[in-house]
């Protein structure tokens, strides 16, 4: 601890200082207005968004800060994981578990194929032209979203039910609750920690990391640096799916869960500052925390979501203007 | 070309040097001109040649033929058209990636009626107080060249606000006035905020502002301003002289006539701000923005004075949609991806940074929908009943699998052909390909029950989106400037071979 907070530049100790009394704020203000309870539930609300949108941003955070390439199609990739792991729950014959864990393993594989053709056979030919990438993303994010409506249907799915280990209550702040949103949270922490040892303590990890400092310095000591690109935004890709198939028992799955998550995916991508992990890792709490009392706020002030729709692209308006590269990028 | 060299000739030959100057501009007006001429005539002739063809009326009273629902399908096109130009203006010509142009699109239609259907004339003074906030807001804010325009906008809004109280209640062009320079303070005040952004932090910024106000229009909370999901009816403000329902009175050929008059405007518009030195510089920005910087422009200004230019365009462009919706209605559809997707579309399939090239991708696709709409086919006939069949999604596997396995498999290859000429190599992938293939559709056939190839009849239109994805991903993986791009460079090259060859021809006797 002693040791991370002295290699801190000042940039970043003043982010830090920034994240902490906005949390102290956002958490007074909940109980000071929502009173004990309610506030428990909306913080436990927030963390558990939170959770969820780190899987897609962490994907796109990463690409971003390997690749250079800012992945438009992350939502359209939690999307196919959600309706595939839903087709796949659906159309098996076997004990809830089975296929609750097949769903998972088949959602995420398929969506890391798709991202692993997607990233050799279409974006590579593309490093020489980068806004064509970015293009390329956008469009592509257009047609899965148009091949998902073709494939499943316009209609809302209903949410499944989990494996029964993980569909009992407890109770929390007065509140019973299903165990499967521990299980999310458990599921986004696991995900926040691998990915922070895979970064740290393996040997790709320290590839990738030298990789977002300068790629062509890798390539120059003899790492096939293309394959390692390949390698990232399947990681990417898998996590989205994860993210979109671990909704389905908890909201059921919508055409528009897709645009939904990747905005709000940018959003922490942005003000947590391109391409720096902990700051992906951090800035999704935040934005999960806001949503949620801003959520809160408006159902007890206003009678309709309009604060709760727009306090998150709000918050990234006030970030900006006060920090044009996020709260924990390179700043340049 | 021939043409031009008699024609240029010809003109040497004329004695006064005042007479000679005209007629070589007069010559260059009409040489340069004569295609984009001819176009419009055609355009404008388009009712009576589809009268002509389909033997219905350009203005029946009753019922509508075909030429009436192809003005107005053509209409809609061009003002698709016309958004397309804005946007190739921001991306093809300054190198500026915006995904918020439908903001501004949406912003004309909702503006517009709103002030007209829904502003109370004692809001007004709100309304005032609203505009001055804005523009003290961009004071703390603008650097030194911005006060200019900041300057401009304070005297518009206000000679508009003395315009307003003479008349008993508000008309349709004060209102849409109103809106042209709403979305020019709305598209001054976001390049103003995101326009210090590095590349894709302002691509973000744009796409999830243009996102916020998406979702505040279609949100229950302004339900009796916006109409929320519903849009905004609008049906009798319209005033008749725009009002294009075919009733008879030779309306709605007249609104066709005016939207290609807009359109025309557009057009030579947009041709005069890229010829004039200030569109010179955004393509010098676009190329290099740090050199444009160093030269000494301030590179901040013109991006934001090209914004809001295509803005505007952008904003008169929704209001005219919104005029020709069948529905008379604004929809927050107009506010939606949908609308920066297409203009993007049409950018990139025309050709990025060609003047003609939106148009062309803009009218093809959006008639050639129109046109195939109601066609439909069967699905077993087609490529697609190919894939419905699992067995050739399984030698899609299998050849994938050996194109991405290549590496692995040649030393095995190589062992089997020896040293045997590319040809071999080849027939040997392929002899694998067919042996794998046919084993595992031999051992999928005992797995898998015959699935039934179902006969289902397909709508062209349910399958539009799709082509159209397929055609994006062709034209920018295969032609990256487009086809119009690709089809100037083909003759642009020819002609310089041609060229190359007549000089050696000169030289080598």
């Amino acid at each position: 601890m002693q040791t991370y907070l002295a290699s801190l530049t000042p940039q970043h100790r003043r982010s830090w200082l920034l994240v902490v009394v906005y949390v102290a704020f956002l958490l007074a203000l909940s109980w000071l207005d929502f009173g004990f309870n309610t506030a428990g539930q909306t913080v436990f609300r927030g963390i558990l968004l939170g959770m969820l949108v780190f899987l897609v941003a962490s994907g796109l955070s990463l690409i971003f800060g390997l690749l250079d390439v800012l992945n438009f199609a992350q939502g359209a990739f939690l999307l196919i994981g959600a309706y595939v792991g839903y087709d796949i729950y659906q159309s098996l014959d076997a004990s809830i578990e089975v296929r609750f864990l097949a769903a998972i393993g088949g959602a995420v594989l398929f969506v890391a194929a798709i991202g692993a053709i997607m990233e050799t056979g279409l974006i590579r030919p593309l490093y020489e032209r980068p806004i064509f990438q970015i293009v390329l993303t956008f469009g592509l994010a257009a047609i899965f979203l148009d091949l998902v409506e073709r494939a499943y249907g316009r209609n809302p799915k209903q949410p499944l039910s989990p494996p029964p280990l993980l569909d009992e209550k407890f109770t929390l702040f007065q509140q019973s609750l299903s165990v499967y949103r521990l299980f999310i949270i458990g599921l986004g922490l696991a995900m926040m920690i691998g990915v922070y040892l895979l970064l740290n303590r393996t040997r790709i990890g320290i590839i990738i990391r030298a990789g977002v400092q300068d790629p062509e310095m890798v390539q120059a000591l003899g790492i096939n640096v293309r394959r390692v690109f390949t390698l990232v935004f399947i990681l990417g890709s898998a996590l989205a799916a994860l993210g979109g198939i671990a909704l389905v028992p908890y909201q059921g799955a919508t055409l528009e869960m897709g645009n939904q998550f990747l905005i709000l995916a940018i959003v922490v991508v942005v003000i947590g500052g391109m391409g720096s992990y902990e700051g992906t890792a951090v800035a999704s709490i935040v934005v999960g925390l806001t949503r949620a009392v801003a959520e809160q706020l408006s159902l007890e002030h206003f009678d309709a979501p309009v604060l709760a729709e727009t306090s998150i692209l709000l918050l990234m308006i006030a970030v900006l203007l006060v920090q044009p590269s996020g709260l924990f990028g390179r700043g340049e | 070309m021939m043409i031009e060299r008699t024609v240029y000739r010809s003109i040497d030959r004329i004695g006064d040097p005042a007479l000679r100057r005209a007629a070589e501009s007069l010559a260059r007006l009409i040489l340069e001109n004569w295609f984009y001429g001819l176009v419009v005539v055609l355009l404008w002739l388009f009712p009576n040649i589809v009268a002509d063809l389909s033997g219905s009326e350009v203005t029946p009273r009753r019922p509508t033929g075909e030429s009436t629902f192809w003005q107005s399908e053509m209409a809609r096109a061009l003002v698709l058209a016309c958004l397309a130009m804005s946007y190739n203006l921001l991306f093809g010509y300054n190198g500026i990636i915006s995904f918020g142009h439908a903001l501004f699109f949406g912003a004309g239609g909702y503006i517009t009626f709103i002030l007209l259907a829904r502003v109370d004339r004692s809001y007004q003074q709100e309304a005032l107080v609203l505009v001055l906030a804005v523009v003290l807001a961009l004071a703390i804010f603008a650097r030194p060249n911005v006060r200019r325009l900041v300057t401009l906008a304070v005297g518009g809004v206000l000679l508009v606000l003395l315009l307003v109280p003479s008349a008993p209640s508000m008309t349709f062009y004060q209102a849409a006035a109103l809106a042209v320079l709403g979305s020019a303070g709305l598209s001054l005040l976001s390049g103003v905020v995101t326009l210090r952004l590095r590349g894709i932090y302002f691509t973000m910024f744009t796409l999830a502002l243009a996102e916020m106000f998406f979702v505040l229009v279609k949100s229950g909370t302004f339900r009796n301003i916006t109409g929320a999901e519903d849009g905004l009816g609008f049906g009798d403000l319209l005033p008749d002289a725009l009002n294009p329902t075919p009733t008879g009175d030779g309306s709605r050929l007249q609104m066709y006539r005016l939207t290609i008059v807009f359109f025309v405007i557009v057009f030579l518009a947009i041709r005069r701000y890229l010829n004039s030195p200030v569109g010179r510089v955004i393509v010098a920005i676009r190329e290099n923005e740090e050199r444009a910087r160093t030269i000494g422009y301030n590179t901040f200004f013109y991006k934001l004075l090209t914004m809001m230019f295509a803005g505007v365009i952008a904003t008169l462009s929704g209001v005219l949609f919104v005029i020709w919706a069948t529905d008379k209605r604004v929809h927050p559809e107009l506010l939606s991806l949908k609308f920066t997707v297409d203009p993007l579309l049409h950018t990139l399939i025309g050709g990025v940074g060609t003047l003609t090239g939106p148009v062309v991708a803009a009218l093809g696709l959006s008639l050639g929908e129109t046109y195939l709409r109601n066609e439909t086919f069967t699905l077993e006939t087609g490529v697609l009943g190919l894939m419905a069949m699992w067995q050739f999604a399984v030698a899609l596997v299998v050849a994938l699998l050996v194109l991405f396995l290549r590496r692995a498999l040649r030393p095995a290859i190589h062992r089997l052909v020896g040293e045997g000429g590319r040809w071999s190599v080849v027939g040997a992938y392929l002899g694998l390909w067919i042996a794998l293939s046919a084993a595992a559709l031999l051992i999928g056939g005992q797995i898998v029950p015959d699935l039934e190839l179902r006969d289902e009849t397909l709508n062209v239109s349910d399958l539009w989106d799709l082509f159209l994805g397929i055609v994006f991903v062709v034209v920018v993986m295969l032609l990256p400037h487009g086809i119009v791009g690709t089809w100037n460079r083909f003759w642009i090259t020819r002609r310089v071979r041609r060229m190359e060859r007549a000089l050696q021809r000169d030289k080598a006797p």
